[in-house]
C-alpha cells in the first residue's frame, strides 16, 4: 500500500502514533502538503460516515479525531492558505449557561473531517463572543449547541444580535442538541437544524455547498 | 377504594393493578427548592411523585472512610472551585465553575490518565458511615402522597465522572482494564452503601448510569461488560436486603432490552422515545412488561415543556392504552430535572387523565 493509503487508513484505526510516522514519511517522499492532508481529512470523512450509519460508536470518532490532529500538527509549518482547497470557515460555540461539550466536540469533529477550517469557541460562549467571533473569522456557518430548555433562548438571541449587528445575511446558523428541534429552528430564524453529529456535517454541506 | 399514592407506586412495582395507574413526576431535593413553595405542594398533593435522595455524595460513596480529612473544597482567585482529593500517591485535582445550578459543572476532572485512577484506588478504604438525616427527613415529608427512594449510582458513572464523558469513552476503548479495575472496586463500595442505608430504612433505590454506556455512544458488548455484570450486582444486593431496585438510564436502550431483563430490577425509567431514545412503549410492554414495572415516556423537554392540554392528554390516554393493562405502569415524563413551570401544569393534566381514564379496570 502507498504511503497515503497507510496515512488514511491509519487514521481511520485511530492510530496516532502512525499517523505522524506516515505523514512525516509521505514528507520525506516529498507528496503534495494538500494530498496528505486530504488524505488526513479522507480518513476522518470515512469514520463520520460509518459513525452515521451506526457502524462505529463515539470512541473511533475521537480516537480519529486525534489521530488526524496528529497528522495535521507534523503539517502545520507547511500549511499556508494556498495549500489546501477547504470548503470554508465554521465557528461552533455551547451556548451562555451551558456546559456540555461532547456533542458540540463530535460535531466539530465530523465537520473537520468534511473539510472545513472549525473555530471552536468552547462551551458557555456569552452572545457578545459569538457575534465578535463572526466579524474576525467570517465563517459561512455559525453552529451553536445547547442542552438545556432553559438555556436555548440564547440561541435566539444570538440570531437576534447578528441581525442587530447586520451581520445576519453574511453567515448559515445552524443549531443542534437534545431539546432542539426544527421547529424551534424556524421559529426563532435558524438556518438549519441538526439531531445528531452526523446529519450537521450533511446541513453545513447542504447550506454551504448546496448538496 | 382510594389508595395512598405510596400503595399506589408500590402495587405498580409489584406488577400488579392498583386503583389507578399512577401518575409520577420524578423529583429530588433541589428539584423542589426551584419549583417553590406553590408548585411543589401542587405537585405532591395531585400526583404521585417519586424523590430520589442520595445516601452520601458521589465522593462519599466512591471514596468511603474518612472522607473529611482527604476530601475538601477550596474557591479559587478566578471564583471557580477547586476540589481536591489526598492520595498516598499525591492529591488528585478537579475545577468546577459555580452556575448557580444544582449540578457540579467540571471543567477539570479528577483522572486525566491511568496514574490518576491509581493515586485514587490506593486510597485505604473502609465502609462508608452513611448519613442519613436528608432520606429520613424527605421520607417522613412526602409520606404517603409519593415514595422516596435512596440514589446510588452504578460504578461505570464513577469513571465517568472523574473522567469526564469524553475521555472516559476514549478510556474504554484505549485502557479497557484500568476502567474494570476502578469498576471492580467502586462495586464493593457501592453495595457496601445499599447494604447500611438498608438496615436505616431504605427500602427502595434508584440505581442511575447506565445511559453512559448507552448504544448512542458505545457498542452493545461493552454495556454488558461495563454495565450488566455491576448493575445486577447491585439489583442482587437490593433484593437481598429485601428492598425495590429501580434502573434509570436515559436514552437508546432497545437494543439493550434483553440485558436490562438479565439485570433484573423491578422498575424502569424513563423509557425516552425518539428522538432522545429509541422506546415505543407497546413493545416496551410486550418485551418487559411481565418482569419489570415501565415508567415513563413522555418527553418532558420536546413536549411537556411547551405541548397544550390537549396534546398531553392525548398522550397520555396513548401510553396508559400501550403499557397500563394488567398495571405495572407509571404514567411519567423523561426525568429531565427541570422545573419549567409549563412542564409543572402538564404534570398535573397527566394526572388528570389518570384519574378519569386510568381507573382499573382500564375502559380506555
Amino acid at each position: 500500500m502507498s504511503t497515503i493509503e497507510n496515512l488514511k487508513d491509519a487514521v481511520i484505526s485511530g492510530n496516532d502514533s502512525q499517523v505522524k510516522e506516515y505523514a512525516e514519511q509521505a514528507l520525506t517522499e516529498e507528496l503534495d502538503v494538500s494530498v496528505i492532508f486530504n488524505s488526513l481529512i479522507a480518513g476522518m470523512n470515512h469514520i463520520g460516515t460509518r459513525f452515521k450509519n451506526n457502524e462505529v460508536y463515539v470512541p473511533e470518532v475521537l480516537m480519529a479525531a486525534r489521530a488526524m490532529h496528529a497528522g495535521l500538527n507534523v503539517l502545520k509549518p507547511l500549511i499556508t492558505e494556498k495549500n489546501m482547497e477547504k470548503n470554508g470557515t465554521v465557528l461552533i460555540g455551547t451556548v451562555q449557561g451551558d456546559l456540555h461539550d461532547i456533542g458540540k466536540n463530535l460535531v466539530l469533529m465530523m465537520v473537520e473531517g468534511a473539510g472545513y477550517d472549525v473555530v471552536d469557541l468552547g462551551i458557555d460562549v456569552p452572545t457578545d463572543q459569538f457575534i465578535m467571533a463572526v466579524e474576525k473569522y467570517e465563517p459561512k456557518v455559525l453552529c451553536m449547541s445547547a442542552l438545556l430548555t432553559t438555556t436555548m433562548p440564547a440561541m435566539a438571541e444570538v440570531i437576534d444580535a447578528l441581525s442587530e449587528k447586520g451581520l445576519r445575511d453574511k453567515v448559515k446558523v445552524i443549531i443542534g442538541g437534545a431539546p432542539v428541534n426544527q421547529k424551534y429552528a424556524d421559529q426563532i430564524g435558524a438556518d438549519g437544524f441538526a439531531p445528531d453529529a452526523g446529519r450537521a456535517v450533511d446541513k453545513v454541506n447542504e447550506v454551504v455547498l448546496g448538496s | 377504594m382510594e389508595l395512598t399514592s405510596r400503595e399506589r407506586i408500590l402495587k405498580a412495582f409489584a406488577l400488579e393493578e392498583p386503583d389507578r395507574v399512577p401518575c409520577s413526576p420524578w423529583g429530588f431535593p433541589a428539584w423542589f427548592d426551584k419549583l417553590g413553595k406553590d408548585y411543589s405542594e401542587k405537585i405532591i398533593k395531585n400526583t404521585d411523585v417519586l424523590v430520589a435522595v442520595r445516601t452520601g455524595s458521589k465522593a462519599e460513596t466512591w471514596i468511603g472512610g474518612e472522607l473529611a480529612n482527604i476530601h475538601r473544597r477550596e474557591t479559587t482567585e478566578d471564583g471557580n472551585i477547586r476540589e481536591i482529593i489526598e492520595t498516598p500517591q499525591g492529591p488528585l485535582y478537579a475545577t468546577i465553575k459555580p452556575t448557580g445550578d444544582h449540578v457540579d459543572w467540571y471543567i477539570e476532572h479528577f483522572f486525566k490518565d491511568e496514574t490518576d485512577v491509581e493515586k485514587f484506588l490506593s486510597i485505604p478504604y473502609k465502609p462508608l458511615k452513611i448519613p442519613m438525616d436528608d432520606f429520613h427527613k424527605w421520607d417522613k415529608f412526602i409520606g404517603d402522597e409519593g415514595l422516596v427512594l435512596g440514589e446510588i449510582s452504578n460504578p461505570f458513572y464513577c469513571s465517568a465522572y472523574y473522567f469526564g464523558t469524553e475521555e472516559n469513552l476514549l478510556q474504554t476503548y484505549v485502557n479497557k482494564d484500568m476502567i474494570i479495575r476502578l469498576l471492580d472496586a467502586v462495586i464493593e463500595r457501592v453495595c457496601d452503601v445499599i447494604k447500611n442505608a438498608s438496615k436505616q430504612g431504605v427500602k427502595a433505590w434508584r440505581i442511575i448510569g447506565a445511559e453512559y454506556a448507552s448504544t448512542r455512544v458505545l457498542p452493545p458488548k461493552l454495556f454488558r461488560e461495563f454495565i450488566v455484570k455491576y448493575e445486577k450486582k447491585i439489583v442482587d444486593t437490593i433484593h437481598e436486603c429485601g428492598g425495590i431496585a429501580f434502573m434509570h438510564m436515559h436514552d437508546k436502550m432497545y437494543d439493550l432490552i434483553d440485558d436490562i431483563l438479565e439485570i433484573g430490577p423491578d422498575a424502569i425509567d424513563p423509557l425516552e422515545a425518539p428522538p432522545g431514545g429509541d422506546i415505543d412503549l407497546a413493545t416496551a410492554k410486550k418485551r418487559m412488561g411481565s418482569q419489570i414495572c415501565l415508567v415513563g415516556n413522555i418527553d418532558e423537554m420536546l413536549i411537556l415543556s411547551t405541548a397544550d392540554k390537549n396534546e398531553v392528554e392525548r398522550l397520555s390516554k396513548d401510553c396508559i392504552r400501550a403499557a397500563g393493562y394488567g398495571g405495572g405502569y407509571i404514567l411519567g415524563g423523561t426525568a429531565s430535572g427541570l422545573f419549567n413551570p409549563q412542564t409543572m401544569d402538564n404534570f398535573l393534566v397527566m394526572a388528570e387523565v389518570c384519574k378519569k381514564h386510568g381507573k382499573y379496570p382500564l375502559k380506555l
